[in-house]
């Protein structure tokens, strides 16, 4: 994950809450809560951590909760612990048994990703 | 499993006896005869090329490789890589390797790589392997 201090990357802490608008270039990792918009490359949602609001990424990956409004440019997992409620725009979707998914499903004809 | 159906009863139809496992058939005969025993069930076969319209109710498990579209209630569905299942499902489990769309009624959903699934769908467990297209409104149960 964003370990080493990376650049342009956010690492949200358990029990860590923030409001607000957030523009992240690189990697964003989430294990706290956010409130608010949230713009990344790649979000990665751990398993304690939960996003409300309107999350945009290319890749998605949720062990925790997102909320609201989802937008994965190029893919979308859920893994078993995961839980997406609301309206999720995706390119590519991977849901493991025991994920979670409620909401309005949109697939984007964004075919400008490889595989 | 339909063999039953020819017991008792219908005698008139008697001259009819050698019905195959693998028809499709509705009445209230078939209904009962597949309630009761739903694992030792063979699956019935919708194959590739043939078109079924109507409703279909069964205890056990459903495989279609051609067309289904109308109201289907059944154990377990499965939809080859070929098939297309349009209308009202309801199932215990199903498994989409093909398209399947309308309103669809669950416990455990489980959509291949190069599956469609459009329209409303209502689970309780739900499996998408990458590549699975899936459009419209999940609820969960």
């Amino acid at each position: 994950m964003a370990d080493n201090n990376q650049n342009g990357c956010l690492t949200v802490g358990e029990g860590v809450k923030l409001t607000g608008n957030f523009v992240v270039p690189d990697i964003a990792s989430i294990s706290g809560t956010i409130e608010g918009e949230l713009t990344a490359r790649e979000i990665l949602v751990g398993s304690t951590g939960v996003l409300k609001g309107k999350v945009t990424a290319d890749v998605v990956d949720v062990r925790g909760e997102i909320h609201d409004n989802l937008t994965a440019n190029k893919s979308l997992f859920i893994r078993s612990t995961g839980k997406v409620v609301g309206t999720v725009q995706y390119t590519e979707i991977e849901i493991e048994k025991g994920g979670d998914l409620q909401g309005n499903l949109l697939k984007s004809a964004n075919g400008n990703s490889a595989s | 499993m339909f063999g039953k159906k020819t017991d008792g009863e219908n005698s008139e139809f008697s001259s009819e006896e050698p019905i195959s496992n693998e028809a499709v058939e509705e009445n209230e005969n078939f209904e009962s005869a597949t309630q009761s025993s739903s694992t030792s069930l063979k699956p019935s076969i919708i194959s590739e090329g043939f078109e079924f319209t109507g409703d279909m109710k069964s205890g056990g498990s459903i495989t279609v490789d051609g067309t289904f579209k109308g109201n289907l209630s059944v154990q377990t569905l499965l939809i080859g890589a070929g098939g297309y299942v349009d209308g009202t499902v309801t199932a215990d489990s199903i498994n989409v390797k093909g398209r399947l769309s309308g309103t669809v009624s669950c416990r455990d959903v489980v959509i291949g790589g190069r599956a469609t699934v459009d329209g409303a769908l209502s689970y309780s467990s739900i499996t998408i392997q990458r590549g699975g297209t899936i459009k419209g409104d999940l609820k969960r149960k």
